[in-house]
């Protein structure tokens, strides 16, 4: 028996193509004008003009890949990714229980774990191909526009890392939708905790007193000043692999288990 | 082989909610009716049944297949329609039956087309945009289409127009001559009375009774409202023989039962009598149950 359902995956991509588009277009046309606006002489201008500013509230902007790494993916990236994943992850179980149409699935000749299994490779591989997207959208735009300015090993880490928190929120909020039959319960624990680790990361950055904030967010596992930097980071993005895995498994040994009001 | 064999299936959901010790079983080739009232416990049993919740005690199996743990198995072979018909949004009828034929295999879309038009049914509307009846034939059809050799079909014609719901009486003949396992639940006496070998009454909970439908159709009563010109005939009529159920003054009218073999009796009555309307009351199914079942019929308990 296999677990994957090759039916069951193109309908997940029919319904869900229309919020896929919007925000993997959204993030690849925002690194694309990151890419094309930031060159050198932008990029030394703003410099100069921020250069009496106490804090610069854009965190570390001075060159192209620091820019890259605090704004695109510490800010855009992520706000879009988290949307993203407490959308779909709502929408593959715990809303479709909610309004019955589980029923409609599951009267058909599949298992629960298949339908669960199908479900998280959809999830996945819809993320990774919206990495893989922003990384040759990126890749291609500043090799037109500025050949040779963007360190491509770095940014490639970087959309990996990315890639890999993302992966971990598609699992906090695939688990919260496995667990619950209300789709109200499972964005308030899935939303929820995606939207404390967004606010605990943003408000750790603020001040010295708040960095004690950075311990309780999955976000400080993607650190993307120790990748720029090419410090050591591929521990904890393993870490954010195994978390992934555990949180996708959970939710779908609970999926299977539980009675369904349909 | 035995259809459905249901033993001793308990779900308790506190409150004295949930289902207890039911247990019936439906031979090959039989069509049984499902009644009570709401909350009695009916999309409860069909749950087990479908495999969407796991029982506290007893089992439920189909075509000796677990229903809990072989529901898989159990799918290729039944058809079903529950009671709150819910599809993915955003997706047409057309969409959603093909999505169906795909997930079963079902490469002959001729059965699906004969329903399509059998129900008169316009499938390539927007599910959202559809109305109950709509819904409910674009799920007639995802439970039919595939030939299956059991059908669950959980109030079935909910939200058809009287003409639809006797096609689907038609259907449902159609599928018994072929010889197909059928569970139905419905509120609808008509639904039932002709089409049903045997019917279980369910209520909190509980199996009250299953009788075989011949016994059930000799019930022969009817409630009769009768109004009456004027105050001198309301009265008249008060005085023979007949079992009043209601009197109204208000509206000069009374509420009679009366058995078939009385007919004569008050037509002769009425005849003499000053009538401005008389209109049949149709018995709810519970409550034609509910009076056969007191007519001493105790030793199906």
């Amino acid at each position: 028996m296999t677990m994957f359902n090759k039916t069951l995956f193109i309908h997940l991509i029919k319904t869900n193509l229309k919020i896929f588009l919007i925000i993997a277009g959204s993030l690849s046309l925002l690194i694309g004008i990151v890419m094309s606006i930031f060159t050198p002489e932008t990029m030394h201008e703003i410099a100069k003009t921020n250069m009496d500013a106490p804090v610069n509230p854009l965190g570390d902007i001075t060159t192209l890949i620091s820019f890259v790494a605090n704004q695109y993916f510490g800010n855009f990236a992520l706000i879009f990714g988290i949307i993203y994943s407490i959308i779909i992850g709502n929408k593959l179980i715990a809303d479709q229980v909610d309004k019955g149409s589980m029923a409609y699935h599951l009267s058909t000749p599949i298992t629960r774990t298949q339908y669960t299994f199908t479900s998280a490779i959809y999830f996945v591989s819809s993320l990774l191909l919206m990495f893989g997207l922003v990384f040759v959208v990126g890749y291609g735009v500043a090799e037109f526009v500025q050949p040779g300015e963007l360190p491509v090993k770095e940014f490639f880490a970087l959309t990996l890392g990315s890639l890999l928190l993302h992966l971990t929120f598609s699992g906090i909020t695939f688990l919260a939708s496995c667990l619950f039959n209300r789709s109200s319960n499972s964005l308030a624990l899935g939303a929820g905790l995606s939207v404390f680790f967004y606010a605990t990361n943003m408000l750790s950055g603020m001040s010295d007193s708040l960095e004690f904030l950075k311990n309780v967010t999955i976000i400080t596992f993607f650190d993307s000043n120790a990748i720029i930097q090419n410090e050591s980071y591929g521990g904890q993005l393993i870490l954010l692999v195994g978390l992934t895995v555990v949180l996708y498994f959970i939710g779908i040994t609970i999926f299977k288990r539980k009675d369904l009001p349909l | 082989m035995t259809a459905i064999k249901i033993q001793h299936l308990t779900k308790d959901y506190g409150n004295n909610k949930g289902i207890f010790d039911i247990s019936f079983q439906i031979e090959e080739g039989e069509v049984f009716g499902f009644v009570g009232p709401n909350g009695a416990g009916k999309t409860t049993t069909i749950r087990h049944l479908m495999g969407f919740i796991k029982s506290q005690s007893g089992k439920s199996t189909i075509l000796n297949l677990d229903s809990w743990n072989q529901s898989k198995e159990i799918q290729k072979h039944l058809g079903y329609l529950p009671a709150e018909i819910a599809f993915p949004a955003n997706m047409t009828g057309t969409q959603i039956i093909q999505h169906v034929a795909n997930m079963r295999g079902v490469r002959d879309m001729t059965i699906a087309q004969q329903l399509i038009e059998m129900f008169d049914l316009d499938p390539s509307a927007l599910i959202k945009r559809m109305s109950k009846g709509m819904k409910q034939k674009v799920g007639i059809v995802c439970a039919f289409m595939h030939d299956p050799q059991i059908l669950i079909l959980d109030e079935p014609t909910t939200g058809l127009d009287p003409l639809m719901q006797s096609v689907f009486v038609k259907l449902i003949h159609q599928e018994k001559q072929k010889g197909k396992s059928i569970l139905m639940s419905s509120h609808l006496f008509e639904e039932i009375e002709g089409t049903c070998d045997r019917i279980a009454m369910i209520k909190q909970g509980r199996l009250i009774s299953v009788m075989n439908s011949q016994d059930f159709k000799h019930f022969d009563k009817t409630t009769y409202k009768i109004t009456f010109g004027d105050l001198q005939n309301f009265h008249a009529i008060q005085k023979e023989g007949f079992t009043f159920r209601d009197i109204h003054e208000e509206d000069l009218s009374i509420m009679l039962d009366i058995e078939d073999l009385q007919i004569n009796e008050l037509i002769d009555a009425l005849s003499k009598r000053d009538v401005t309307s008389i209109r049949e009351i149709k018995y709810s199914l519970e409550e034609y149950f509910m009076n056969f079942y007191k007519e001493g019929n105790h030793d199906h308990v």
